[in-house]
C-alpha cells in the first residue's frame, strides 16, 4: 500500500494565500482585517500540509509518493 | 482517506524525521533572530542555528526551558517575555496556562496561522477516530477562559466541519443531559476523564442506557487525567462505542498525542498507545535526572518542541509530566507515542477541575492564617462522580464562635488562589500527621471512586 502526501493541496493553497495578500491591501479596514484572518488560517494550512518547506509547492519530502 | 489528513502523519520514519529537522532548523533560525529569550539562552551554551544539523544535535545541543524560565522571560519583559518571536500587532489571542496557582501563569501569544493551528490540533485526532462533518459533538470541556483548552474545541469542531454543542460550564450534568438528549443525534463526546464519569453516572440515575440513548455515538474522547484500565472498559460498553484519549496542553497548543481507532485498550487487551503528532510537535521523553531519551516502556518527562507555531513557540519546554515512551517500531507503527491512562507529574501539581493546583499555592493561603497548626488535603470523586476537594484542618485554641468565620474566610482564600473549592472541615491536631521532613498533604483519591 502506497501512502500518499497530496502534494496538490499546497499550490492551490499558495494561491489562496496570494489572493488574501492581495485583499489585505485594500483600503476599508475591516475588509483588510478579515483578509488578514484568513491570510493567517492558509498560512497554517500550507504549514500543516508541509509547504512550509517547499515554497515552490513540492511536498516536504521531496517526493509525490512514498511506498 | 482520513478527514483533514495531509499525509505528513504517514511518512515513513526516516521521511519524517527529515521534516522534523528541516522544521526544527527554521525554527531555531528564525528563533534566534527574532527572540531575545531564545537568542540569550542559544548563547548561553554557546549554541547557533547552524550547529542543528541533526536531530541527534538538537537533542544534545539546544538547551531545555522550564515554567520558570518563562516566568522569569516574562517578569522582565511583561507580558509575554522576550520569546514573542512576531510584532505584537500580530498576536490575535492570549493564552495562559491553567488555573491561578502560586506558580505563576506562563503567557502565550497567538496569531491567526496559530490559531488555526490550535484548531486544527484540536480536529485532527477527533477526525482521526470517527468525527465527520455535519456530526454533532457534545464538547463538555469549559470554554473560554484563557488556555488552549478553552478556545481550542471550539476552533476544532468547526475545522472538523461538525456541530458543535457546547453547554456552559456552569449548567449542571443533567441540564447538559437534557440538552444533549435535545440535539440528538449525537455522535461525538469530549470531556475530562472525571466529567465522562459524572455524565455517565448521571445518566445512568436518570433511567437511560447511554448506548440505547445515543446509539449514533462515534466515539468518546477525554483528556487531562488518568483512570482505571476496569473503567476504560465500562464505558466502552455502557456507550456502545470505543474510548479515545488525548494529550495536550497550552504549551503543546493543543493536542501532542491522542489515541488512534484502536481508543485506550490496546489490541492485546493491555493498555493502548496515544500517537504523538510528530510532524507537528517534537516529542522527547527523558530521564528528569539526566535530560537522556528513556528507552521504549521507560517513564521519563515528556519534552515538547512546537514545530510550525509563529508567535510563543516552546522549544525542548519539561513538562513536567511523567509518561511511559512507547518507541512505534515495538508495536509495528511508525509514530512513537506513550501508553494511555497512566500519565502523572514529576511535580506534586494537581489538576483539579481543569485547574493546575499546586501544594504549595494552598499552603500559601492555609497558613496566611496564624489560626491554623496543620491541615491535609485530599481530592476525591464524590456522590454522583462530582471531584470534590476536602481540606481538615486543626486549629490552634480559639473562641469556638470563631471558627466558622475562619473556615469560611480560608475557603474563600483558597478559591481565589486557585480557582477551585474546597470544603474545610475542623479536625484536632492529633488526628493529623506530624511531618518532620518535607510535608506531603494532599492525597489523590480520585481514581478510587471511577467505579460504573
Amino acid at each position: 500500500m502506497k501512502d500518499i502526501v497530496r502534494p496538490e493541496i499546497v499550490p492551490i493553497l499558495r494561491e489562496m494565500e496570494r489572493l488574501a495578500e492581495e485583499l489585505s491591501r485594500g483600503a476599508d479596514p475591516l475588509l483588510r482585517s478579515q483578509a488578514e484572518f484568513l491570510h493567517g488560517r492558509i498560512v497554517a494550512m500550507v504549514a500543516i500540509a508541509g509547504g512550509d518547506l517547499n515554497p515552490g509547492g513540492e511536498p516536504a519530502s521531496g517526493e509525490r509518493e512514498l511506498s | 482517506m482520513l478527514a483533514l489528513s495531509t499525509g505528513l502523519e504517514n511518512l515513513e520514519r526516516d521521511r519524517l524525521e527529515q521534516l522534523q529537522l528541516e522544521r526544527l532548523s527554521a525554527l531555531v533560525e528564525r528563533v534566534y533572530r527574532d527572540s531575545g529569550y531564545y537568542r540569550r539562552l542559544m548563547d548561553s551554551e554557546n549554541v547557533k542555528p547552524g550547529d542543528i544539523t541533526s536531530l541527534d544535535a538538537f537533542r544534545d545541543r539546544f538547551p531545555f526551558s522550564t515554567k520558570q524560565l518563562f516566568l522569569d522571560d516574562q517578569q522582565t519583559c511583561p507580558p509575554f517575555g522576550e520569546r514573542l518571536s512576531v510584532p505584537r500587532e500580530k498576536v490575535a489571542l492570549i493564552n495562559l496556562t491553567g488555573g491561578t496557582s502560586g506558580q505563576g501563569q506562563e503567557a502565550y501569544g497567538r496569531t491567526q496561522a496559530d490559531v488555526h493551528t490550535l484548531g486544527y490540533l484540536h480536529a485532527f485526532p477527533w477526525a482521526r477516530v470517527g468525527l465527520r462533518p455535519g456530526h454533532t459533538m457534545l464538547n463538555c470541556v469549559p470554554t473560554g477562559g484563557m488556555t488552549t483548552g478553552g478556545w481550542g474545541p471550539s476552533e476544532g469542531i468547526r475545522i472538523a466541519g461538525a456541530t458543535g454543542l457546547t453547554p456552559p460550564p456552569a449548567l449542571s450534568t443533567e441540564a447538559k443531559i437534557e440538552l444533549m438528549l435535545r440535539f440528538r443525534p449525537i455522535h461525538f463526546i469530549y470531556a475530562s476523564t472525571n466529567f465522562m464519569h459524572r455524565l455517565t453516572e448521571a445518566l445512568v440515575s436518570m433511567g437511560h442506557e447511554p448506548r440505547e440513548a445515543f446509539p449514533d455515538l462515534a466515539g468518546v474522547f477525554i483528556a487531562a487525567e488518568g483512570y482505571p484500565d476496569a473503567w476504560a472498559e465500562r464505558v466502552q460498553d455502557l456507550w456502545g462505542c470505543t474510548l479515545h484519549e488525548g494529550y495536550g496542553s497550552t504549551q503543546c497548543v493543543g493536542f501532542a498525542a491522542a489515541t488512534g481507532t484502536s481508543g485506550v485498550i490496546g489490541s492485546n487487551g493491555q493498555r493502548g498507545v496515544m500517537d504523538f503528532f510528530e510532524w507537528m510537535t517534537f516529542c522527547e521523553v527523558v530521564n528528569p535526572e539526566t535530560g537522556l531519551q528513556v528507552e521504549s516502556g521507560e517513564e521519563g518527562e515528556l519534552v515538547v518542541t512546537n514545530l510550525t507555531i509563529e508567535a510563543s513557540p516552546v522549544i525542548r519546554f519539561r513538562t513536567g509530566d511523567r509518561v511511559r515512551f512507547v518507541d512505534g517500531r515495538t508495536i509495528g507503527q511508525t509514530l512513537h507515542g506513550m501508553e494511555c491512562g497512566g500519565i502523572g507529574r514529576f511535580d506534586d501539581m494537581m489538576k483539579i477541575r481543569g485547574n493546575n493546583v499546586w501544594p504549595d499555592a494552598v499552603d500559601a493561603s492555609v497558613f496566611s492564617f496564624p489560626e491554623v497548626a496543620e491541615y491535609v488535603g485530599r481530592v476525591f470523586t464524590g456522590a454522583g462522580g462530582r471531584t470534590e476537594c476536602e481540606l481538615s484542618i486543626a486549629l490552634r485554641d480559639i473562641e469556638e464562635s470563631r471558627r466558622e468565620t475562619i473556615g469560611d474566610a480560608i475557603s474563600n482564600a483558597v478559591k481565589v488562589q486557585t480557582n477551585v473549592s474546597m470544603k474545610v472541615v475542623f479536625v484536632e491536631r492529633s488526628d493529623l500527621p506530624e511531618f518532620t521532613y518535607k510535608a506531603r498533604r494532599w492525597n489523590d483519591e480520585r481514581q478510587q471512586g471511577y467505579r460504573l
